[in-house]
């Protein structure tokens, strides 16, 4: 028992740096794909974009 | 695992809101810009300017919009995921709770400063209305978050956070309205910009609430579940 709990808590504390790590990825990577869709100046991206940047009131034109 | 769970769960919520936003896009929104289009004023293009890439009108058009409804979705829904799961246990009643937040820091604060705009509009210059977005949305998405999770006496620096970009003031345009010469179509102009504040703010109210809720409810589905130990056996 007492080696389980000592093996747990080991364990523990290396799972919650990476699920913070993780969850820094995902939220990083959801900003990166926003600022693609609403705010990349390339003229592609703009035209692509077009309606749902004027949709959801992004700055547009 | 969190990373993939989340990703997954994400992509789920917006094939699922993307489809219903661009529904109702397609049927109330767009026809409001495609209205508006006709009156815009055609910039005088320099003619060695190669046109750029467009989407063609019609089914092309209404798929790109599709496409970036889908990934601005995944963007709000990943972005939303990382917060719950952060926050700890998840249910569909508190992606509701979230959603709601989302709405108010996403769409309601920036609105206040620079409402919605149809094509044709005079406005302050883009860079200086992004940067005026940006700050709005994640001073408001701070100070929400202050609000709801901070103890009782860090609460006023919330609200300041909230109120701060609108006293710095939204970039404003020298002239405000249509620069269109036709008084009649100036006036054809305001009424489908006020059509249109109206159905941006239900449009995006929908996409909001079918966002949390969904967001909530997946996270709780498959991430909440995943223990330490699950982990380590799926590792090993």
């Amino acid at each position: 028992m007492n080696t389980d709990n000592s093996l747990a808590q080991e364990q523990n504390i290396p799972l919650a740096s990476s699920k913070n790590l993780q969850l820094f990825a995902a939220a990083a990577l959801g900003i990166v794909i926003l600022f693609g869709v609403g705010f990349a100046p390339m003229d592609m991206a703009h035209n692509a974009a077009h309606d749902t940047r004027h949709s959801v009131a992004f700055p547009c034109h | 695992m969190y990373f993939r769970q989340i990703f997954l769960s994400a992509c789920l919520t917006a094939i699922l809101a993307s489809i219903v936003f661009s529904l109702y896009q397609f049927y109330f929104v767009s026809p409001l810009i495609f209205a508006a289009e006709i009156y815009e004023v055609a910039e005088p293009m320099n003619t060695e300017q190669v046109e750029p890439w467009a989407p063609e009108d019609g089914i092309e058009r209404s798929f790109f919009t599709w496409l970036a409804n889908f990934l601005m979705s995944l963007a709000y829904s990943l972005l939303l995921a990382c917060g719950i799961v952060y926050r700890g246990a998840s249910s569909a009643l508190k992606g509701l709770a979230w959603g709601i937040a989302a709405y108010l820091a996403i769409f309601m604060a920036p609105s206040l400063g620079l409402p919605p705009e149809i094509p044709g509009m005079d406005a302050a210059d883009l860079n200086l209305r992004q940067n005026w977005w940006l700050l709005t949305v994640t001073f408001s998405a701070i100070g929400l978050g202050v609000l709801a999770f901070s103890p009782r006496y860090y609460k006023g620096a919330g609200v300041i956070l909230l109120i701060l970009p609108h006293l710095i003031g939204a970039p404003t345009p020298e002239l405000h309205g249509f620069s269109h010469p036709d008084p009649n179509a100036v006036q054809a102009l305001t009424d489908l910009w006020h059509q249109f504040v109206l159905q941006t703010s239900i449009a995006n109210a929908l996409l909001w609430l079918i966002i949390g809720p969904t967001t909530g409810f997946l996270c709780q589905r498959f991430i909440d579940g995943i223990s330490p130990y699950n982990l380590q056996i799926n590792k090993g």
